[in-house]
C-alpha cells in the first residue's frame, strides 16, 4: 500500500495548497512521479535520497556548491535563501544539453523563426 | 478597522510579501527572519528595501525589532512621486526594482525613481533585462510607458551606476490575461553586451561567442553593444550581456550573465546564450525571471479568470510559495492544470509540457485613482 502511494500520480493543482507539505516537498513529489515512470526500477530509491536531500543541501552549501549535478539544469542551491531572481544554472550540464550535435537542438529548432523565412515574408511584417 | 496582521515567518520571498501586503492594504508581520543564523536578522538590503517603500507610500508604517528578527509592516497609500534611492552594494538596483515595478502602476501620480549602485549582478535581474523582457510583460496587463535611462553602469563590487525609471501610467487595475494556447514562436533574438573600465574589445568578444551558440537557432540575432566610458562606467570594471528572444506576440523569454573572476567575455557571452536556449525550452510564455511578476499581475486583476501558459520547469518551489502566500492574503487559489496537446506537436520538445494556470483576480482597484 505504501509502495502505491509513493508512486501515485501527483496532481500538482492539489498538492499546491497542502500547508503540511513543504514547497520542495511538493515539487519532489510531483516531479518524481515523472520520473518514476520513465525508470520502473530503482524508483524507491530515488525518493529515499530526494527526501533526505533538503537536510543536505542545507547543512553544507560551501565546497558542495559545485559538485552538486542533478539530471536537471536547475540547481537545488539556495537561489531561495539569497531571494534571487535570475535562475541558477549548472554551465556544464547547459553545456551538454546545448552544445553544438546535442539532440535537443533539433527539437528546440522548431521553436524559433528562421532567418531564410524571415526573408521571404520579411517585407510584409516590417517594411 | 484594527485587523491583525498577517502572519508569516522566516527570511524568504522579503519583497513579494511587502508587494502582497502593500497592494492588498493589510498589515503584515514577519517573524523568525534569520533567527538561527549567525547573523540574525535582517540583511542591509532588505532594511534598504523597506526605506524604498516607505518612500514611495504616504502613511506606511514600519516597526522592527531589536534583534532585527521580526517586522511589522502597515502599508500606506501608494503615493509615488520623485525619489533617489542609494541601493547598498550586496545587491543590484534590479532587487529594489522588480517590486516596485509591481506598485508604481496603481499609485497616485508618476513614479520618477533614480537608482544608484550596482546595475547587474547575475542575481538580480540586470537593468537591460528589465527594460527589454519586464517591461513587455506589463504591457500585456495594459502598464505601458515605462522608460528606463541607464545613466552609468556600475559593476560589482564597487557598483557606481546610476538608472533613472520613470514609470507616468497609473491605471485602475491590470487586465486580464488570456494567453494559454501555444507557447510563442521566436521571431528574433536581441542582446546587450556592455562593460565597464576594461577594453572595449570584450564587448565584442560577448557578441561573437553568443551568436556563435544562438546561430544554430537560425533565428535573426543583434546584439547591441554599450561600452561605458569614463563618467559613465561607474567604479568597477566588469562586463556582461543581457539577452532576450522575441515572438511576434510580444511574448519573451529571457537570460543574462555578468562575468565573474576569471571569467573570459567568450565564457560570458556562451553562458547567457544557452542559458537563453534552455529558458526557451521550458515553454510557456514567460520564463522564469518574469514568472512571479506575472502571477502577482494576474491576482490584482478584477474579478474575472485570466490565464496563462507555463512550462512545467518554470513552476518551482520559489513558485509554490508565492501561490501559498497569495492564498494567505487574499483565499485565492489558482488552478493548474496540464495542457493538452494538439496532435500535430507530438514531436515537440520532450522536455516542455506544459501547464495551464487559470486565477481568478482578487477585484483589485487602484485606491488613489478610485477617488479621482
Amino acid at each position: 500500500a505504501l509502495k502505491d502511494y509513493k508512486r501515485r500520480k501527483w496532481d500538482i493543482g492539489k498538492l499546491l495548497y497542502l500547508d503540511n507539505i513543504a514547497p520542495e516537498e511538493v515539487i519532489k513529489r510531483w516531479k518524481n512521479e515523472e520520473l518514476s515512470s520513465s525508470a520502473e526500477d530503482g524508483e524507491e530509491e530515488d525518493i529515499e535520497n530526494d527526501v533526505s536531500d533538503p537536510e543536505n543541501s542545507h547543512a553544507d552549501n560551501g565546497d558542495d556548491f559545485f559538485e552538486k549535478r542533478t539530471n536537471s539544469a536547475i540547481l537545488l542551491v539556495d537561489a531561495e535563501v539569497v531571494d534571487r531572481t535570475i535562475p541558477v544554472y549548472d554551465d556544464a550540464y547547459l553545456k551538454d544539453k546545448w552544445g553544438d550535435s546535442s539532440p535537443s537542438l533539433t527539437s528546440l529548432k522548431t521553436r524559433f523563426v528562421t532567418r531564410q523565412f524571415d526573408d521571404s515574408e520579411g517585407n510584409e511584417i516590417n517594411p | 478597522m484594527v485587523a491583525p496582521p498577517v502572519l508569516f515567518s522566516g527570511h524568504l520571498d522579503f519583497r513579494m510579501r511587502l508587494v502582497l501586503a502593500t497592494l492588498s492594504g493589510r498589515a503584515i508581520k514577519i517573524d523568525r527572519i534569520r533567527s538561527d543564523d549567525m547573523e540574525p536578522g535582517l540583511k542591509d538590503y532588505e532594511v534598504s528595501f523597506l526605506r524604498l517603500l516607505e518612500a514611495i507610500t504616504n502613511g506606511s508604517v514600519i516597526e522592527i525589532s531589536y534583534t532585527g528578527t521580526t517586522v511589522v509592516y502597515k502599508p500606506g497609500l501608494i503615493v509615488n512621486g520623485t525619489i533617489t534611492h542609494n541601493c547598498p552594494l550586496s545587491r543590484a538596483v534590479g532587487y529594489f526594482l522588480e517590486p516596485i515595478l509591481l506598485l508604481a502602476p496603481f499609485g497616485k501620480a508618476a513614479l520618477s525613481l533614480t537608482l544608484q549602485g550596482v546595475t547587474s549582478n547575475g542575481v538580480d535581474l540586470g537593468v537591460d533585462t528589465i527594460r527589454t523582457a519586464l517591461f513587455p510583460i506589463y504591457n500585456k496587463f495594459g502598464i505601458m510607458r515605462q522608460e528606463l535611462r541607464v545613466i552609468k553602469r556600475g559593476a560589482p563590487p564597487l557598483g557606481g551606476g546610476e538608472v533613472n525609471v520613470f514609470l507616468p501610467h497609473i491605471v485602475l487595475q491590470p487586465t486580464t490575461l488570456h494567453a494559454a494556447v501555444k507557447s510563442p514562436a521566436i521571431a528574433k533574438i536581441r542582446g546587450v553586451a556592455y562593460s565597464t573600465r576594461v577594453s572595449p574589445a570584450s564587448v565584442n568578444r560577448i557578441i561573437d561567442a553568443a551568436r556563435g551558440v544562438l546561430r544554430i537557432t537560425g533565428c535573426e540575432t543583434f546584439i547591441y553593444s554599450d561600452v561605458a566610458r569614463g563618467e559613465e562606467s561607474g567604479k568597477s570594471p566588469g562586463f556582461g550581456v543581457s539577452l532576450v528572444a522575441e515572438s511576434r506576440s510580444g511574448w519573451c523569454y529571457t537570460a543574462e550573465s555578468v562575468g565573474g573572476a576569471g571569467e573570459t567575455p567568450e565564457d560570458v557571452g556562451e553562458r547567457a546564450a544557452r542559458a537563453l536556449l534552455h529558458e526557451v525550452s521550458l515553454g510557456g510564455m514567460v520564463c522564469r525571471s518574469q514568472v512571479k511578476s506575472l502571477i502577482i499581475l494576474m491576482v490584482i486583476g478584477k474579478e474575472d479568470v485570466g490565464r496563462v501558459l507555463l512550462g512545467r520547469d518554470v513552476i518551482d518551489e520559489g513558485l509554490v510559495r508565492l501561490l501559498r502566500d497569495i492564498k494567505t492574503m487574499w483565499g485565492t487559489e489558482v488552478r493548474l492544470k496540464e495542457q493538452e496537446r494538439l496532435e500535430d506537436e507530438d514531436e515537440q520538445a520532450e522536455g516542455s509540457e506544459e501547464y495551464v494556470v487559470s486565477i481568478k483576480g482578487v477585484g483589485f482597484v487602484n485606491a488613489s485613482k478610485k477617488i479621482a
